[in-house]
């Protein structure tokens, strides 16, 4: 079997978002939408900080489909259109989508995005990879994992652009590989344990 | 856990709040056609054209990153890191990323402008490239004749070139920026640390060598934002055992990735390295052996007027081959009893004492040292920096054990009037323990040098009598009322990110007869330029390339990924363009194709075998010969002063009281300033990682993550009547400017802090730079890199916006 997952190194990443931008780039996903994100923990503002001055700490956390074993999505999807393939992705059949939006509020991770509208993009053209589906009007998106990509052995383009290494992509079904390896160490965390969704997404700090 | 999850399933609310489109002010970007409606509608064929193209992004952020260029039916669509073996070197940011959008964006200028309404008023009309080259060099011609050849000033940024080497102001004979770092900025720390060894500024070292320090005090430099490349080096050291310790006022991304951050009152930085120093001296944590074989300490100097003793004697001039008097400093010499000559065979020079000679007292430089350096207390440290004793004491214990390196940037302490007494504390601290020379130590401009490799490239022959004319930083210029400057050209926006205090700026301007600007983006000082020329980003070319240079072990040239958008030029060829009409065009390489086989002429082994074809062949970026290893050897304690031993103390500063450092409180943000019942909160500027300076302004992927705004700390906000998200004021009188305010606890009380510079149709028209000190001490003209603008040593008041 086959689990491809990304490992991400919190104290490694510095919060510059070139994750967010790559997968936009990659996924030619549209104004208003990310698929990935980097959040500043437990603050409204980007890059503000918990505590009083000088007691003070920062932590980012880049978040997207945290690619669950026991997906909340795939269970309220009530076409099919959510399900699991044999590498382990939760991926969206966007031909079977109806738009319901059942995924989205059953998603604890605020992971997927909706085109409410037809998608729009500043440039005045589609950009990324010419492999990506188009989505449209009424269709639900969010990380593939990059499906385009690592269907062709290739790492998501948000581990490929990563400029301080913090993102580890790789099969949790080989126990040799880096990302295994991390998945073993003490402090590897998964978000949202207590809701058993089982993400396959994991942090170390 | 994280409470964003928790909460509300991470608040999609700001997340869908698209960047709007904010209009740019005035006509200039109201006349300019959409991406959309200007590009040719992509044709509906089968197989769209898709190719690779690879390039080199900005210098300014000093990166160098190498990217991927995919272009499907005429429009850039992806961008990658170029795959490089040495992962170090295979390198993207969001911004670079970002330009999939930027380049087409709402902020490009798109064709030659002729301003028809008053300066300022953003009133203009488009022009052909033919015109304005005719506008150009008439209003050049003019000067020339009736003012003389210096009346014109020519200067260059790196955000509106391409890296083929300026040409126009050394054919013309114009005025420009003496440059070499005598911008005027960026490098008043490098005016007191350079002097004591000249190995540097940039790391005697690179980044690499971090793995082999014990400490790395890593001061004012958000090196994690404003060079993300080198977060691996940052990053790697930590995992290697390194301690990063982060000295900045503001919790920035890197002090809370550091292993330490120490809090320090704006602009105090040198109260903290003194009293660290004067620590190591009584606590005798210096390095005595090195101090007496290497270095200057030794040396007498007169107690009294502060001279060092020396003998002269004749030598050869090695640089004109013409005899000469050279200084050779006398050291106490305990066997003889005597001054000997430092260098004398088998003298044991003294380290500590008083000794008279021909009747004067003379003591050694230690000696004046130790003296001078006993009032720089642990207490009277923390009083000023804020920073308790006892961790003063354990950043010196930290620092003495080594090895250490001291890494600045060129923001902080560098934009205060005492910037130089910071850099001097950090070369004085090193002499006296040793940190310098060796594996882990050393103390610069880490975050700039990531590679020991400087190959002589070659260049375009010019006429004998062709050379610009020298002046001075743009600054002195503005600040100058005799200055001859009737027409300017600037190739980006250097009068408002190169000039603090933009009034003074702005009466600048307006003294001139002809003000041209070229740049990517409709930039600041757009608005008030009598023309505005529209030029390629990185990733346009007229040519097969647009430029050729070395960075990172590498040469790299930037190779066409686009034909010029919109009506653009490359800054080569706008230069060519002014020049033909000016009658000079044949002094010119045909193309860049020309000029980058004269850059790649070269008999430098460590860029041999490298051409142009070559290049092409290698997706744009070749590694150097002989450049694998990228830490290298120590560079060993020799320097290259002209006693070859490290010189911390520097005579020619003792008209200022500056020999060795001396405290000295910053200009305006000194905390008994008077003005401040008036003026209360210090404010800083300091670059971002969505920002190379005010580029980026307009890059819509960017704004999704950050507009420009005012951080406050929420206390001071609260004190105020301000509330997050409130429309302010900042305000001295010197200007205002005019912005949303954000609460944040990461900024110290009693300061402001914006990421710096927008472009004005962002801030309500308004700039930050209408309230920066643009008093610079006139020390800096009797050091190496002249005087610096003191931007960040500013007090202003923050109030509601119309209140």
């Amino acid at each position: 079997m086959t689990r491809l997952a990304i490992a991400i190194d919190k104290h490694r990443c510095i919060g510059c978002n070139t994750c967010a931008l790559a997968c936009k780039m990659q996924n030619n996903v549209p104004d208003g939408m990310l698929w990935n994100r980097v959040l500043t923990e437990d603050c409204e503002l980007f890059d503000g900080a918990v505590g009083q001055y000088p007691n003070l700490s920062r932590s980012y956390l880049p978040i997207a489909c945290q690619h669950c074993e026991n997906a909340a999505c795939l269970r309220a999807c009530p076409t099919g259109a959510t399900y699991r393939d044999d590498k382990g992705r939760v991926e969206i059949d966007y031909d079977k989508c109806i738009g319901c939006r059942m995924c989205m509020a059953a998603c604890p991770y605020n992971a997927r995005a909706f085109n409410w509208n037809e998608p729009s993009r500043s440039t005045g053209f589609s950009y990324g990879d010419a492999r990506v589906p188009e989505r449209g009007k009424g269709i639900m998106e969010k990380c593939t994992l990059c499906k385009e990509r690592t269907d062709e052995g290739d790492e998501p383009m948000c581990v490929h652009c990563c400029p301080a290494d913090a993102r580890i992509f790789g099969d949790l079904d080989d126990p040799d590989s880096e990302i295994s390896k991390l998945r073993r160490e003490q402090t590897a965390h998964v978000l949202l344990e207590d809701m058993g969704t089982r993400p396959q997404v994991f942090y170390v700090n | 856990m994280t409470e964003n999850v928790r909460r509300g399933f991470l608040s999609r609310r700001g997340f869908l709040k698209a960047a709007g489109i904010t209009a740019a002010a005035g006509a200039v970007a109201g006349s300019m056609s959409t991406a959309e409606s200007w590009l040719a509608p992509a044709k509906a064929i089968a197989q769209p054209e898709e190719h690779v193209a690879c390039t080199y992004h900005n210098e300014h952020c000093l990166c160098n990153c190498v990217l991927q260029c995919t272009v499907r039916d005429g429009r850039l669509v992806m961008i990658q890191p170029r795959p490089n073996d040495d992962h170090r070197f295979q390198n993207v940011c969001c911004k670079g990323i970002s330009e999939i959008e930027h380049i087409y964006g709402e902020a490009r200028l798109q064709s030659p402008l002729k301003r028809v309404g008053e300066r300022g008023s953003g009133e203009f009309e488009a022009i052909s490239w033919d015109e304005a080259f005719q506008m150009i060099a008439d209003a050049f011609k003019n000067s020339q004749e009736k003012y003389g050849k210096d009346s014109v000033w020519i200067q260059y940024s790196t955000e509106a070139q391409q890296r083929f080497t300026p040409l126009l102001a050394d054919i013309i004979n114009s005025a420009t920026s003496i440059g070499g770092g005598h911008d005027g900025y960026d490098m008043g720390q490098v005016n007191g640390a350079l002097p004591a060894t000249f190995v540097g500024p940039f790391g005697p070292n690179t980044i690499w060598d971090w793995e082999n320090a014990n400490v790395v005090m890593n001061v004012n430099c958000n090196i994690l934002e404003t060079g993300m490349m080198w977060s691996r080096g940052f990053l790697n050291a930590q995992k290697a055992g390194t301690k990063i310790i982060s000295v900045d006022p503001r919790f920035s991304t890197t002090a809370a990735k550091s292993d330490q951050w120490v809090n320090i009152e704006p602009g105090t930085d040198p109260a903290l390295f003194l009293a660290m120093i004067n620590y190591v001296l009584e606590n005798k944590l210096y390095d005595e052996e090195n101090l007496i074989a290497n270095t200057q300490m030794v040396f007498l100097a007169d107690k009294k007027t502060g001279a060092v003793l020396a003998n002269t004697a004749k030598a050869l001039d090695e640089a004109t081959g013409e005899e000469t008097e050279v200084s050779i400093p006398l050291v106490w010499d305990a066997a003889k009893r005597t001054a000997s000559p430092h260098d004398a065979k088998g003298v044991t020079a003294s380290l500590e004492g008083e000794f008279t000679v021909d009747g004067t007292v003379y003591e050694t430089l230690f000696t004046r040292c130790k003296r001078e350096m006993a009032d720089y207390s642990l207490e009277w440290a923390e009083g000023i920096t804020g920073i308790p004793a006892n961790t003063i004491a354990q950043l010196a214990e930290d620092y003495a054990k080594g090895p250490s390196i001291i890494n600045f940037g060129v923001g902080g302490i560098d934009k205060f009037y005492n910037g130089d007494v910071a850099g001097h504390c950090y070369a004085l601290i090193a002499t006296l323990t040793a940190n310098y020379g060796k594996a882990g130590t050393g103390y610069g401009i880490y975050g700039y040098h990531v590679s020991n490799f400087d190959p002589a490239l070659g260049t375009w022959a010019l006429p004998k009598d062709a050379g610009a004319t020298h002046v001075s930083a743009f600054f002195d210029m503005v600040h100058n009322p005799d200055s001859n400057i009737h027409a300017a050209m600037f190739f980006g926006d250097i009068p408002t990110q190169k000039s603090a205090n933009w009034n003074n700026t702005l009466d600048w301007i307006n003294t001139l007869d002809f003000l041209c600007v070229a740049d990517i983006y409709n930039s600041s000082v757009a608005d008030f330029c009598d023309l505005v020329l529209p030029v390629c980003s990185k990733f346009e070319c007229q040519d097969e390339v647009g430029g050729v240079k070395y960075a990172n072990a590498h040469v790299m040239a930037n190779l066409k990924v686009l034909d010029p958008l919109f009506e653009s030029k490359s800054d080569f060829y706008i230069e060519k363009g002014i020049a033909e009409v000016m009658g000079f065009g044949d002094l010119y390489p045909a193309d860049g194709v020309e000029f980058a086989d004269a850059i790649l002429s070269t008999d430098d082994p460590l860029v041999k075998g490298i051409t142009l074809e070559t290049l092409k062949a290698n997706n744009g970026a070749q590694r150097m010969n002989g450049t694998e290893d990228l830490i290298g050897g120590p560079v060993g304690m020799g320097c290259h002063t002209a006693s070859g031993k490290a010189q911390p103390y520097y005579e020619e500063l003792l008209e200022f009281g500056q020999a060795f450092p001396a405290w000295e409180a910053p200009q305006e943000a000194s905390a008994d300033n008077p003005l401040r019942s008036k003026y209360p909160l210090q404010f800083s500027q300091s670059r971002s990682r969505f920002r190379v300076h005010a580029a980026y302004s307009g890059a819509k992927w960017l704004k999704q993550f950050y507009e420009p705004h005012v951080e406050m700390n929420p206390a001071d906000a609260a004190a105020r009547g301000l509330a997050d998200g409130d429309m302010v004021e900042a305000f001295n009188d010197r200007g205002s400017f005019k912005t949303k305010l954000r609460l944040n606890g990461s900024i110290r009380p009693g300061g402001a802090f914006m990421f710096d510079n927008t472009y004005r149709q962002y801030m309500d028209g308004t700039m930050i730079q209408s309230v920066t000190n643009d008093n610079v001490n006139e020390r800096g003209r009797a050091q190496i890199m002249g005087p610096q603008i003191p931007f960040n040593d500013t007090l202003v008041e923050i109030k509601k916006a119309g209140a």
